[in-house]
């Protein structure tokens, strides 16, 4: 999708978020003008991108970041027939989010710049865990949101951007024992963190994100063996040692329909109600699936299936089937083994976390909590996910055709 | 409303097929393959290792991008990295160190068209395959290959062993030339015209060292020389087994022993 061809493209994704935002812009009670404000310059953010970037790097192919449009564009039109009041909330954190994607994309387009600031990074980082340990209140029963003031965000979200970044290292660091050492350190702090936080579904997501970046970096597959026989005796250890607590957070996995209205509730509402969306969905704003408790966070894709239609479910999987594929894609012939790296451990993270949502509330997987990427409503998950991207576009290298800090690709 | 609400969740489902559709060839396309950005020529065999991609890791290990099976090169040896200023090498800690053009390298050191560049004890030449197709240099003949089975070895694919008996031979990496040990039990290294192996240099002694063939592998022994034996760096004192890319210093000239089953 180079040159003009993303205008077609670019015109259906407007053509379909005008048709989703028209159901909740046209109210019984008159238009509402909050709702069309964010939604036309939502749109109008989108075709400035496009076009700008178009001009800037003409060889590059905006497909990942029509994905996230896209994506994006379901939440917030979720958001807004849910709780129109959350709606300008979510807007501005995707603002936040895109402008960290364009960020990020700038810090790393020069190697130096991104190996300099690694080790910040990670000192920030863990500083940054600490301090939710030392400060957070009990939400949901995990100790994981800082609040100041009215204003309240998720460090460990933000943390996911710098795990992958600290994890990534230079085809000459790589392999140093020295380097090695020290990612190890950072990655087992952060987890054993946000164990302690009780924040197991993201403690998870980094577990996983650090074995793609174990492998990445060593290519060994007996190394990665030997880190999971040592995690399951850890996490073998912890049941023992706290049976209750993980025993009463699984007792549910496979049980929901035994207890409908005690703790299976949210998953067995999200199953009856998809099923009520048939292929076509209920229409936006119809569902009942919306006035259950974290409707638009965990369960945004029970309301998905209901008011959507299954078959937009499948696709917005697909969606993340995508931008895994491209990341894996895009890891041959790439200039640098950082981006490489980074880009695979992004696109294997976000697929991860949109795995453990779904098949979470669709009680496959112990549900853990964890919000389904771009869609979900929540601050600090829309400026991960997006910066996240930002790592799988650098490893395109369509993305730098003539940018100054990168060779030619020979053709 | 109704007008949106009616039309829109039969077509919503359609119009984002297409548009997954439009987006998913361009993102299932990915970075096109780099083609041969340059060479690393061996100038103990002539062998022309491709340089396939940005950054090409040279080291003993498996997962390194060219695979050095001598053991005075490091695991993971050195780095060589193309990029918009040309190509650059460095030196990834090693322990025998990486040297261009005879002067030791630590940190990023600019690659010229024709450079020599010495891993441990393996000597190459640098090829850029941009400046070579302007200005094609002028190769000395390459030595006849010996074996098929080391081009295996520097791709990176498994090393099978060949059906056929063992076959060995020692390079003399100064002259280029090639001794081929397959019909003999022992073979003498020395100054003296009785040696199989003559090497006409002072500090070589007369009856240097000797090669002896215990079944299908070959032994090596240092004869009390003046100089010394020197196996991979390392002076001997005692018998010590051969295997493939060992290097041999008999003052102050280096052999290499090849084989293509050990």
């Amino acid at each position: 999708m180079t040159g003009a061809k993303w205008l077609p493209t670019l015109m259906l994704i407007t053509v379909f978020q005008v048709i989703s935002a028209g159901q909740v812009v046209f109210t019984e009670n008159g238009i509402s003008q909050r709702s069309a404000a964010v939604f036309g310059t939502y749109i109008a953010i989108e075709w400035v991108y496009a076009i700008v970037s178009s001009i800037i790097r003409k060889k590059a192919s905006p497909a990942l970041e029509f994905v996230a449009f896209f994506l994006t564009g379901i939440g917030l039109v979720i958001v807004a027939s849910v709780n129109e009041n959350l709606l300008v909330t979510q807007f501005v954190a995707f603002v936040l989010g895109f402008v960290c994607f364009l960020f990020l994309l700038w810090l790393i387009s020069s190697m130096d710049r991104a190996m300099f600031m690694r080790t910040p990074m990670a000192i920030a980082a863990i500083g940054l865990l600490i301090i939710t340990l030392l400060l957070a209140k009990n939400i949901n029963g995990a100790y994981n949101w800082i609040s100041i003031g009215s204003f309240s965000f998720q460090p460990s979200e933000l943390v996911k951007i710098a795990f992958i970044f600290v994890g990534a290292a230079a085809l000459e660091k790589l392999q140093s024992t020295r380097s090695l050492t020290k990612y190890i350190v950072f990655a087992v702090m952060c987890i054993a963190l946000l164990f302690l936080m009780r924040d197991l579904g993201t403690a998870l997501i980094f577990f996983f994100t650090f074995l793609i970046l174990a492998f990445m970096r060593s290519g060994d597959i007996r190394t990665l063996i030997l880190v999971c026989v040592a995690a399951a005796m850890g996490a073998a250890l912890i049941v023992l040692v706290k049976s209750d607590y993980v025993i009463r957070r699984f007792s549910i996995y496979r049980h929901i329909w035994e207890n409908m209205d005690g703790s299976g509730y949210q998953q067995t509402r999200v199953l009856i109600y998809s099923v009520s969306g048939g292929l076509f969905g209920v229409g936006i704003g119809n569902g009942k699936l919306k006035n259950i408790f974290a409707a638009t966070e965990d369960l945004v894709f029970g309301v998905l299936c209901e008011e959507w239609g299954i078959i937009m479910g499948i696709i917005v999987i697909l969606c993340f089937a995508f931008i895994a594929t491209h990341s894996i894609k895009c890891a041959v012939g790439c200039r640098y083994a950082f981006y490489t790296i980074a880009a695979v451990a992004a696109g294997g993270l976000l697929l991860f976390q949109a795995s453990l949502n779904v098949f979470g509330v669709t009680d496959l997987l112990p549900m853990t909590g964890v919000t389904l990427p771009f869609i979900s409503r929540g601050g600090s998950s829309a400026i991960s996910c997006w910066a996240l991207i930002a790592f799988i576009k650098a490893a395109d290298n369509r993305t730098w055709l003539g940018s100054r800090y990168h060779t030619e690709v020979a053709e | 409303m109704e007008f949106f609400a009616g039309i829109g969740r039969y077509f919503m489902p359609f119009i984002a097929f297409f548009i997954l559709l439009n987006c998913a060839f361009s993102l299932l396309k990915g970075n096109k393959r780099t083609g041969t950005l340059g060479y690393l020529v061996n100038s103990a065999n002539g062998d022309r290792i491709p340089l396939r991609g940005f950054e090409t890791s040279v080291g003993r290990s498996n997962s390194c991008d060219i695979v050095l099976a001598y053991n005075t090169v490091s695991r993971f040896h050195a780095v060589l990295s193309k990029h918009k200023s040309g190509w650059f090498v460095s030196d990834t800690n090693s322990k025998t160190g990486t040297f261009v053009n005879a002067e030791k390298t630590n940190n990023r050191t600019k690659l010229e068209n024709g450079d020599s560049l010495v891993f441990g004890n393996a000597v190459f030449r640098f090829v850029d395959a941009l400046a070579e197709q302007q200005e094609p240099v002028v190769e000395p003949a390459p030595a006849p290959k010996l074996y098929e089975a080391d081009e295996k070895f520097y791709t990176g694919e498994v090393w099978r062993e060949s059906e056929s008996p063992a076959s060995h031979a020692i390079v003399n990496e100064t002259t280029g030339e090639t001794f081929v040990l397959d019909d003999l039990q022992s073979c003498l290294i020395g100054r003296s015209e009785e040696a199989q192996i003559q090497i006409d240099f002072p500090s070589v002694s007369r009856c240097h060292a000797l090669l002896s063939r215990q079944g299908e592998r070959w032994l090596v022994e240092d004869l009390n020389s003046t100089c010394g034996t020197v196996l991979n760096s390392e002076q001997i004192y005692e018998v010590k087994k051969l295997v493939n890319g060992d290097v041999l210093d008999i003052g102050g000239i280096t052999l290499v022993f090849k084989s293509d089953k050990y």
